[in-house]
């Protein structure tokens, strides 16, 4: 015989040892109950064996953060664009969490989705790609078992699942590129110390001018992403003497074109440069940016297909999917000057 | 009341001044101390405080047709900024080609009873009109940042296109154009229709007596808001002996540009061009982008401050508010080639 719904409440309450109300409204998908309490609620409803309210089965849980760093770099709105329109198709409804300055912290953010109860977050760049940033936020998330997937590299112990341009072939495409035009002191206008991208990136260069029995050298230079941080750390790298710069970003390359031309020079005749992202108007610019295109639309249906299979149960794989990325060549890239370039 | 706080107290293990500071949402308390504290109301059937519910009433929609046109990212930026400061949360909804509409959107936000929805650049209107009644019936708070079409009755944000047009002829004028033409949005878009009456108010008042009135159409193409588009519309303007062009949006401007050197033409010594819009990398276009740059804090703070209003009971006349733009001169605009 079912318990009546009284019996039930009683029931329910009495296992869980909180009174009678609160269990009345964890029912009513009413607030004001602690999520600890909630969450002892519907276990003890299931171990009981009786079915959840309808409205608690999946209905409310739809929402799903997406958490960028900024959305000045046209990189960024691309994605969120490709993330949230995928989620949106499968029903699900992306919060959006963008640091600005002086507003709320990407650790405030989490705290804000963790209480609206998200199914999960989606990292778009971040402090997991930052050694020297916090992290105890990916760990509240990771204690809580709400689903999470990162874009492109990020710190070792964090043990989220990752899809990732691969950084490797990305530094591969650039240094081919240049070295194949002449070109043998390069420079690298990349993020900041910590960024872990960044770090990757640097290796690969290095590893490849190692191999070069030292015809090829690469002086790096770090640098905040924006323009002008950009234009600064190249203007120290041409004093170097560097011909080719590979930067961390579009918006990196733009800075050090105009670096470039304060120091009288021209591009590409005087010096190369390399982009990264390929985002919108690259091919307007001044000269046409020869840039590394991120496989976003394939990067950002993965992340979700990836991230809804969590939130459908699958378990987490702690795993790294790379996409390759390619070359674009436009007009800020030529051979070097003087120099003997192999065949193009 | 001092007999539930001291039980509250005696449940959770705390002293009363904890269960006081928790309840007043006061800082440098441990969380697991405060859920304690939480817990202890739950389980002796005293409601929360309202503000430590963390209910849902704080989200609120923000609808963008897409984020490729970089205006709408910098609009999102900062009316996220100005939501989240007053403590409400963002809920960003794009557009998308594949068929994820207003109309789809819509529903979504009221499925969850978001606290408000500020449409920027689309409106309601284009998810048909039973969306609009559902909203007002719902008493759902709504505020349009330039909004593609006709909506009286709803509070409207929008920047002053007329002006940015009055403003591009005079700087044109100043530099000897007068052979001018427009690249706007498709026709029934509201703020290129407000751009073109501006123009052709101009135009009428120039005329000479006599001449053809609708002469000025001849100079005018209606095209979608894609580079591409403007492009191929602006071919088709040469063709009309224009000297400038005055554009509905900057991918549009840059189509333009793209347009004059497909046909060996140069940027401003053929062409003259004005943008619409602006953003942080028109500095670094070719050429760098004369254009028309939108006050998007000012009216991202006075949307916010708008939805607020409504959200706390006391909107104001759901009446639309004029912001002005102002002319940014850089490198796509330069004297009439004298014939």
């Amino acid at each position: 015989m079912t318990p009546t719904p009284a019996r039930r409440l009683a029931e329910v309450a009495k296992k869980v040892g909180v009174s009678e109300a609160t269990v009345s409204r964890v029912l009513n998908n009413r607030p004001g109950v602690a999520e600890a309490t909630r969450e002892a609620v519907l276990t003890a409803l299931d171990v009981l064996g009786y079915e959840r309210p309808t409205q608690l089965r999946g209905e409310r849980a739809r929402l799903i953060g997406l958490v960028l760093p900024e959305l000045q770099n046209p990189i960024f709105p691309a994605l969120a664009e490709v993330v949230g329109g995928a989620l949106a198709q499968r029903g699900f409804t992306p919060v959006l969490c963008t640091r600005t300055a002086g507003g709320l912290s990407e650790a405030d953010y989490v705290e804000m989705l963790l209480d609206q109860q998200v199914s999960g977050v989606v990292f778009c760049g971040g402090h997991y790609a930052e050694g020297d940033a916090p992290h105890e936020h990916y760990r509240r998330l990771r204690e809580r078992g709400v689903p999470v997937v990162l874009f492109n590299a990020a710190v070792g112990h964090l043990g989220f699942p990752c899809v990732a341009t691969d950084d490797e072939v990305a530094s591969e495409q650039s240094y081919g590129h240049l070295v194949s035009m002449g070109h043998t002191r390069l420079g690298a206008v990349v993020g900041p110390q910590d960024h872990m991208p960044s770090q990757r990136r640097v290796a690969s260069l290095l590893r490849q001018a190692s191999q070069s029995s030292g015809t090829v050298t690469v002086q790096i230079a770090h640098a905040q992403f924006s323009m002008e941080a950009g234009r600064a750390a190249a203007a120290r790298l041409l004093a170097q003497g560097v011909s080719g710069l590979v930067c961390g970003s579009d918006i990196l390359a733009l800075g050090a074109i105009r670096a470039v031309r304060r120091a009288g020079l021209d591009v590409p005749a005087d010096v190369s440069v390399i982009g990264y992202d390929d985002s919108a108007f690259m091919n307007c610019t001044d000269p046409p940016l020869t840039t590394v295109r991120q496989p976003i639309e394939a990067m950002g249906r993965a992340a979700v297909t990836m991230l809804l299979n969590q939130v459908e149960g699958a378990p987490a794989a702690d795993e790294e999917l790379l996409f390759e990325p390619e070359l674009v060549v436009r007009g800020s890239t030529g051979p070097a000057r003087g120099g003997t370039g192999a065949a193009r | 009341m001092a007999t539930k706080l001291t039980e509250v107290a005696a449940f959770a293990g705390v002293s009363l001044a904890t269960v006081r500071r928790v309840l007043n949402d006061q800082p440098f308390i441990a969380q697991e101390t405060r859920e304690r504290v939480l817990t202890a109301l739950d389980v002796l059937g005293h409601e929360r405080p309202s503000r430590l519910r963390g209910n849902r009433a704080g989200l609120v929609g923000l609808v963008v047709p897409d984020l490729q046109n970089p205006i709408f990212p910098a609009f999102v930026e900062t009316v996220s900024a100005g939501l989240v400061k007053q403590g409400l949360m963002p809920v960003l909804c794009t557009r998308t080609a594949d068929g994820v509409s207003e109309a789809n959107y819509i529903k979504l936000l009221m499925d969850h009873e978001v606290a408000g929805i500020i449409f920027i650049g689309s409106s309601y209107a284009d998810a048909g009109p039973e969306h609009g009644r559902a909203l007002e019936e719902r008493g759902i708070p709504v505020v349009l940042i330039n909004p593609a079409d006709a909506n009286d009755g709803v509070r409207r944000i929008t920047v002053d296109d007329a002006s940015a047009v009055d403003q591009s002829l005079e700087h044109l004028r100043s530099l000897g154009h007068s052979r001018v033409g427009m690249l706007l949005g498709p026709m029934g878009h509201i703020p290129s229709a407000r751009k073109l009456g501006a123009f052709v108010a101009d135009w009428e008042r120039r005329a000479a007596p006599g001449s053809d009135p609708g002469a000025w159409r001849e100079s005018v193409a209606h095209t979608g808001f894609s580079m591409e588009d403007g492009r191929t519309a602006t071919t088709r303007l040469l063709g009309a002996g224009v000297t400038a062009l005055i554009c509905a949006s900057d991918a549009l401007a840059l189509g333009a540009v793209r347009a004059a050197y497909r046909r060996r033409l140069s940027v401003p010594g053929d062409l003259s061009v004005v943008g619409f819009d602006d953003s942080p990398y028109m500095i670094a276009t070719d050429p760098p982008l004369t254009t028309v740059r939108q006050p998007v804090r000012t009216m991202g703070a006075a949307a916010v401050d708008a939805l607020k209003a409504q959200i706390g009971g006391n909107a104001g006349p759901p009446e639309e508010t004029l912001y002005e733009p102002e002319l940014i001169v850089r490198a796509s605009t330069g004297v009439v080639r004298s014939a």
